[in-house]
């Protein structure tokens, strides 16, 4: 008996541990949205906020560590703390709390867009809709837009406040391509010319699948195609045919020969930088600024769009389900879109990336603050940017691009 | 530690058995009814569709051969380099010399060899300076080719000091009269590797083989880096299914995986069936003599040296790569330097400090408990034969042999369930998955050197459990207890995902704060922060050493 007796000891040794308290989390949830402003800030005093994030960009990074989580201390007593993990991971997690019904979280933000949002949204991992509380979402954001009801064709229906907007753009290099393409057939053009010096990552990468999709888009005739069909196999089938045509044509060109591609855009970006190819590209147009500060990127780095468009998406913040503190995740979001730490987001010292506000409704005083912000000198004035913007189709066809680019292209000898 | 007197071995291996069932059962449980769909109609069409899926074929294929050949080639340099180098390897420094590419998660280390190898390399490039060749792609190409010779270079790379690791006690302990009896009686040098050798080598790289095997036909980072667009290898694709944006493919991925798996755990069964009685007579021996003759002692010296060539220049390189700014191809020199990747590691400051202290701490507890679980089990498994042995041996190796992915679901709902995820209790026991087979093994060989005649003479001397323990086997297992520490530090810092899941970001372990870095473009920052992230076992592992030293009554020299 006393084996056994030892045997119970070691397994209760390694299950002794915190207990999680269950709380009637439901209802709690449903009260905060009935509180006022004042209260909801009334009681985050003193407590933590956990934001679930990307985590690759020193830039952004320390945007979040040294501009925003001192300010959240100071202004409302909150502290931030930073979880760098991918979406997907931590929409993992997320969904397997809620299989495992466990209303008491431990994420308050989660950064995500796209089909992160869908798959957030069909799985009923948010809580919301909220962003109608925040007073800054009021005022300043354009709750009527596009690409802020939108999330790559999905509704966002107040489930998700916009953080940022980005721009798909291409990098090059000034000195090895004086003249860059300025449309899909001049890019062909280019490539024969300069075999070698040009590839795009696998589809299944996130910029990849961006460039294949610009490509369907020209493909389909036009943009306005795709988003009246919605998602339709039958469509994209018929209308992908010139951009199979297309990527077969220039891919014994390509990069070694079209025989393999970047994983994803980090390594187009590495091969951009050690110079053996001459165009990168992605989104946030103002991505090389830092690069070339950091001389990973050449000095004679500039961007490009292309005459047909350029697709342009907003990025999100969101509250889990589950989340302990959801009035500090709405405080913490409401000063995260205050035109103060809009500004400071735009500066490329930090992160560079465009505002989620819409300029017309700021105060003068901050609207002369944006125009004397410099960019940097390879991001496209902002009216070029404007007038090639194209937005996002339905997330479904990320899926569908992935997956047929191995057939069509891939598997094409 | 009534354990350590009780000769049964179902008592023995109770608590290494009932932790990775516990572990495990529920896990493989939920892969394979979410691979049948069981939440809508069970069906086995996914299984049907993969395996007529030419594809995915291709890629079975090309996994299970790229596997098969890194194995073949680690064993072999393995083999050869600790047969002639056992001497010089039994030192410290040349221990860690030789151990060194272990500390380097693997796809660091891919990325080493490709910032060494690739086209656009640093040796293409000296070339290129030196103008011995004009193109980068004059440069054989090494990397991302569709024969996955990248792949197979680092896992050869990486998987030869594990080889050495598992080898390097066995002939420590190999004993010289028989090999001078094998010599007396006319016999040659394969004679003595026969009959001598063979028998103590022979399973042991048997499971190296296993081991090693099931880790490259099923890990993901080396091939998703270093890897071509087509074929990919069954890792890669099942990882894209199971993270990727669409979830309902979610059950491609356990299934794969479970193909994958059952295809292991079937050889690995089949294999302990069979080879079962040429291993037990290990344990009838009645212990070691210390023999220090190498066979080749002449090559050795040039060997260590190529072995150190090998282990330090990639770590060379990457020290250098942590200073570069930029290094344009061809010459020989940088153009300009920076310490912006060391200021940007040092930046973290609290959060760094924090990390370096939850990692050691969330590390030790899990050396701590492979040890408390991992002894009893090595002996049981090493000095009885018992009902259902093999299975028994399976068992507890197959969590290496299952792609985490596999269990994370099921793992992660228990830990919920029982309220230790979110937890560092529920990040040390998961640890225990991928550690504890190999605390196991090691042991296990480590007790069949010593054989249990010393105990019975010791027993017959007066001798209680304890004192056994601690004046018999305790000195004599030290060179295995190294290898322990060493695996069991290296491999838990290393874990990525399952620290994330079950962690849940309140574990911030080094590997949690610096993971995300490697998806940036800045060679300085990556390579300094692999810099940091291998000194910490090393850390470890001195520290160990130090306690070692003071704890244990003899040196086994």
């Amino acid at each position: 008996m006393k084996k056994m007796r030892m045997l119970v000891w070691v397994m209760l040794l390694l299950f002794v541990s915190a207990c999680s308290p269950s709380t009637d989390a439901a209802k709690e949830s449903k009260d905060i949205l009935k509180k006022d402003w004042r209260e909801i800030e009334e009681t985050t005093k003193n407590k933590t906020v956990r934001m679930y994030m990307w985590g690759g960009d020193t830039g952004i990074n320390r945007y979040m560590d040294e501009w925003v989580a001192p300010r959240l201390k100071k202004d409302y007593n909150i502290t931030l703390k930073r979880v760098p993990m991918d979406a997907p991971e931590f929409l993992k997690k997320l969904a397997n709390e809620k299989r495992a019904g466990k209303d008491a979280g431990n994420m308050d933000i989660i950064w995500i867009n796209g089909e992160n949002f869908k798959n957030a949204k069909d799985n009923g991992l948010l809580y919301g809709p909220f962003v109608d509380k925040m007073p800054n979402y009021k005022k300043y954001v354009d709750a009527k837009s596009l690409d802020i009801q939108y999330d790559f064709g999905t509704k966002t229906e107040g489930l998700e406040a916009p953080w940022g907007k980005v721009q798909f753009v291409y990098q090059y290099d000034e000195e090895k391509v004086p003249n860059p393409p300025q449309t899909f057939e001049e890019l062909a053009q280019w490539v024969k010319e300069n075999p070698g010096k040009f590839t795009y990552p696998d589809p299944a990468d996130f910029t990849g699948n961006a460039f294949v999709r610009q490509l369907f888009y020209e493909s389909s005739g036009n943009v306005k195609n795709i988003l009246d069909s919605g998602y339709d196999e039958d469509f994209a089938q018929k209308n992908s045919v010139k951009m199979w045509d297309y990527l077969n044509e220039i891919k014994p060109y390509l990069w070694r020969e079209g025989k393999t591609y970047p994983n994803n855009l980090t390594e187009l970006d590495r091969l951009y930088s050690k110079g053996e190819v001459y165009i990168t590209m992605g989104y946030n147009e103002a991505r090389a600024e830092k690069l070339i500060k950091q001389s990973v990127f050449p000095a004679s780095t500039r961007s490009f769009v292309m005459k047909s468009g350029s697709l342009g998406n907003a990025h999100f913040l969101a509250i889990p389900f589950n989340s302990p503190n959801k009035e500090g995740a709405m405080i913490a979001i409401n000063f995260m879109l205050s035109p103060e730490a809009q500004l400071t987001k735009l500066d490329s010292e930090f992160w560079g990336e465009n505002m989620s506000l819409d300029p017309a409704r700021l105060s003068a005083a901050d609207q002369k603050k944006l125009q004397t912000i410099k960019r940097g000198e390879s991001v496209l004035p902002a009216e070029t940017l404007k007038k090639y913007l194209q937005p996002e189709v339905d997330s479904e066809y990320v899926a569908w691009l992935k997956e047929n680019w191995v057939n069509e292209v891939v598997q094409n000898k | 530690m009534k354990w350590f007197r009780t000769s049964n071995p179902y008592v023995l291996m109770a608590p290494a058995v009932l932790i990775t069932i516990l572990l495990l059962g529920y896990g493989i449980v939920m892969a394979f009814l979410e691979s049948i769909k069981y939440y809508n109609q069970p069906t086995l069409s996914i299984y049907r569709e993969l395996l007529s899926d030419e594809i995915f074929i291709t890629s079975i294929l090309y996994s299970l051969r790229i596997a098969f050949i890194s194995t073949i080639i680690s064993l072999l340099i393995g083999l050869i380099l600790v047969r002639s180098l056992y001497p010089v390897l039994r030192s410290k420094f040349p221990k860690l010399i030789a151990w060194m590419p272990m500390v380097f998660p693997h796809f660091i280390w891919g990325y080493m060899l490709f910032l060494l190898f690739s086209q656009t390399g640093y040796i293409s490039s000296l070339l290129n300076g030196m103008g011995l060749h004009d193109q980068p792609n004059e440069f054989p190409n090494l990397f991302k080719d569709s024969f996955g010779i990248g792949i197979i270079i680092t896992y050869v790379w990486k998987e030869v000091p594990f080889v050495i690791l598992m080898l390097l006690p066995v002939y420590e302990q190999l004993s010289s009269p028989q090999k001078e009896l094998v010599y007396t009686l006319g016999g040659r040098r394969w004679d003595v590797f026969w009959h001598v050798e063979r028998p103590y080598v022979f399973p042991v790289m048997l499971e190296t083989f296993f081991i090693v095997f099931a880790f490259v036909v099923s890990a993901y980072e080396v091939p998703a880096l270093l890897g071509a667009t087509y074929p990919k290898m069954i890792p890669v694709i099942s990882y894209d299914w199971f993270f990727g944006s669409d979830w309902t493919k979610q059950p491609y991925a356990f299934a794969a995986m479970v193909i994958l798996t059952l295809f292991i755990v079937l050889i690995v069964f089949l294999t302990y069936l069979f080879t079962r009685k040429g291993r037990i007579h290990l344990a009838q021996s009645s212990g070691a003599f210390h023999d220090l003759q190498a066979e080749n002692r002449k090559y050795s010296r040039v060997l260590f040296f190529v072995m150190l060539g090998m282990t330090l220049l990639p770590i060379f390189i990457l020290v250098l790569t942590s200073f570069v700014q930029r290094w344009t191809y061809g010459e020989l020199l940088p153009s300009s330097l920076t310490i912006r990747g060391w200021h940007e590691m040092l930046w973290h400051g609290p959060k760094f400090i924090e990390a370096v202290y939850t990692s050691l701490g969330i590390s030790l507890l899990v050396l701590l408990l492979n040890l408390l679980i991992g002894l009893p089990a090595a002996k049981g498994l090493a000095f009885h034969i018992f009902q259902g042995k093999s299975l028994v041996e399976t068992l507890l190796l197959s969590p290496i042999l299952i792609p985490s992915i596999v269990i994370a679901l099921g793992v992660h709902l228990t830990f919920i369930k029982i309220g230790i995820a979110n937890h560092w209790t529920g990040v040390v026991i998961v640890h225990l998955l991928p550690t504890l087979p190999y605390t196991i093994k090691v042991l296990r060989a480590g007790y069949e050197r010593i054989g249990k005649r010393q105990e019975e003479i010791a027993v017959s001397l007066g001798a209680g459990a304890w004192g056994v323990f601690r004046n018999v086997y305790l000195p004599q297992l030290i060179p295995s207890i190294r290898s322990v520490v060493f695996l069991v530090t290296v491999i838990s810092l290393g874990q990525y995902f399952l620290t994330a899941l079950i962690g849940g970001g309140e574990v911030n372990t080094m590997a949690i704060l610096f993971f995300p870095y490697f998806q940036t473009t800045n060679d300085a920052v990556i390579a300094s922060f692999s810099i940091l992230f291998a000194m910490i076992p090393i850390v470890v592992w001195l520290l160990i050493e130090g306690t070692l030293r003071l704890v244990i009554p003899k040196q086994p020299r």
